[in-house]
């Protein structure tokens, strides 16, 4: 199994964690990674309201680096997925992507429309599977309440409708279960975090996070498990502001899919950067200690 | 007798929006209200009304939408794409506005973080988070987020100051250059 490997700018910077703790995932379970080192950014948005081509034409850039390296894409951020699969979408037209190859050539490349774009929550229950997932869990997650927190932009990915419901989602909970733990349901979990305006309106983003911090600690969640790090650096970095403004302490950790996948396998936390959090995740740490104990 | 002051002042405003990436469709809205029901901006926000823009744009009301604060404030959740029943893209179309009001020149918070974002892409081909941040908010905006900073260092989650550049950033530039038209 072998994916050119998209981590996307933020698992680079200030998620690095998510970059770590998906090495050791993929090395675990023997998926191989092709670097994808000199990719650029997907645009997530701003780039593709500031110039509209150019930013498709760098995604044409990426997904050719990919076809050359005879892979599909892997990403571990649900807005990358969205631009990038959005690009595979549009590139499909032949009068698209003829244009867009016409820029391509200036750079030496070329884009033939051969690459699917997966994230890694496709990968591992497609692709790696819930039977291979679950030979590999050592440390199941038992009692652990875990909230998954899909966030918008994966559920929107084109292509995201052949592993699941866009509209009532059920793919994390599925994999919250298969690592033996005990996904919590509630209201938040498809909500907005409201990353895309927090350097905008931080005032609207904090109301938008706090109420599916909220609903995912009154309905009993220990740790919410997110496909996105962008959702990761709102729910996590930015937890007290929003627990101001909704007047609550949620000391709730939110994880990184990856990690919490690395924690099943019993891979050691400090290799899957559970310190690089603001909310502390020891309780999340402690909990699965206090299990295998009751297990020897 | 005067006639009330009705007349829209750019009556092929949609036009202009349909020949804009994400805005095509604007013509087949049928102000159903979906996109307004699906938001979750207008949840935290009753007078964000996606719907209302889309009208006010059919409407010809060109300088009442482009200098609105509220095309920033949405989300791009893109909840209004996945539920408009005619295809109308109101999340892509909201896109577009904000195209449009970045290619005139206009200021103002959203604007600014775009213009910082694809700075960045163009500068270095990658976000740098800690560059774009300040210049998005300014050291203004920086001193507001108090503690959080020094927590993140602490933590080692600060974003790098360092730069890291692609290395082959000349070909970011080639691909980002505008076409003349």
């Amino acid at each position: 199994m072998k994916y050119a490997y998209f981590p996307g700018c933020v698992a680079q910077d200030s998620c690095s964690e998510l970059d770590e703790a998906t090495r050791a995932v993929a090395a675990e379970l023997g998926i191989e990674l092709v670097e994808l080192t000199d990719a650029s950014c997907c645009g997530a948005g701003n780039l593709q309201e500031v110039n509209p081509d150019g930013a498709l034409a760098l995604n044409a850039r990426t997904l050719s680096m990919a076809e050359a390296a005879g892979a599909d894409l892997m990403t571990v951020c649900a807005t990358c997925q969205l631009y990038l699969a959005r690009a595979v979408e549009e590139l499909k037209d032949p009068a698209t992507r003829e244009r867009i190859n016409g820029k391509l050539a200036k750079v030496g490349r070329t884009y033939e429309g051969r690459v699917r774009v997966k994230h890694l929550v496709q990968i591992l229950l497609q692709d790696v599977g819930p039977r291979k997932l679950a030979a590999h869990v050592r440390r199941p997650l038992g009692d652990l309440a875990v909230g998954a927190y899909y966030g918008c932009h994966l559920l929107r990915s084109p292509g995201t409708s052949a592993f699941d419901d866009p509209e009532h989602p059920t793919s994390i909970e599925h994999l919250i279960r298969v690592l033996g733990g005990r996904p919590v349901d509630y209201g938040g979990r498809t909500a907005c975090c409201g990353f895309h305006v927090l350097t905008v309106r931080e005032d609207l983003a904090m109301r938008m996070s706090g109420k599916g911090l909220h609903e995912a600690k009154a309905a009993g969640a220990v740790a919410l498990a997110t496909p996105c790090p962008l959702c990761h650096l709102v729910m996590d970095l930015y937890q007290g502001k929003a627990g101001k403004a909704a007047k609550e302490r949620f000391d709730l950790p939110v994880l990184h899919l990856s990690q919490l996948v690395g924690l099943a396998f019993g891979i050691d936390p400090a290799k899957l950067g559970l310190k690089r959090h603001i909310v502390s995740t020891k309780p999340v740490v402690r909990a699965l200690d206090e299990l295998e104990v009751v297990k020897a | 007798m005067a006639v009330p002051s009705v007349m829209p002042e750019s009556p092929t405003f949609w036009r202009e929006v349909a020949a804009s990436p994400g805005g095509e469709s604007i013509a087949a809205c049928i102000q159903c209200n979906t996109c307004t029901s699906s938001c979750p901006v207008e949840l935290f926000e009753p007078t964000f009304r996606v719907r209302q823009i889309v009208a006010r744009v059919k409407l010809g009301l060109r300088e009442d939408v482009l200098s609105d604060p509220s095309i920033w404030a949405c989300t791009r959740c893109f909840a209004c794409v996945a539920h408009c029943p005619k295809n109308v893209r109101p999340g892509d179309l909201l896109e577009a506005l904000r195209h449009l009001a970045l290619r005139e020149g206009r200021q103002g918070p959203g604007p600014r973080h775009a213009r910082a974002f694809a700075s960045s892409v163009r500068e270095d081909g990658r976000i740098n988070e800690a560059r774009v941040t300040i210049r998005s908010v300014g050291l203004g905006g920086l001193v507001n987020q108090g503690a959080l900073p020094v927590k993140m260092a602490l933590r080692g989650k600060a974003p790098s100051l360092r730069r890291h550049r692609l290395r082959s950033i000349s070909e970011i530039e080639t691909l980002l250059e505008e076409e003349s038209p």
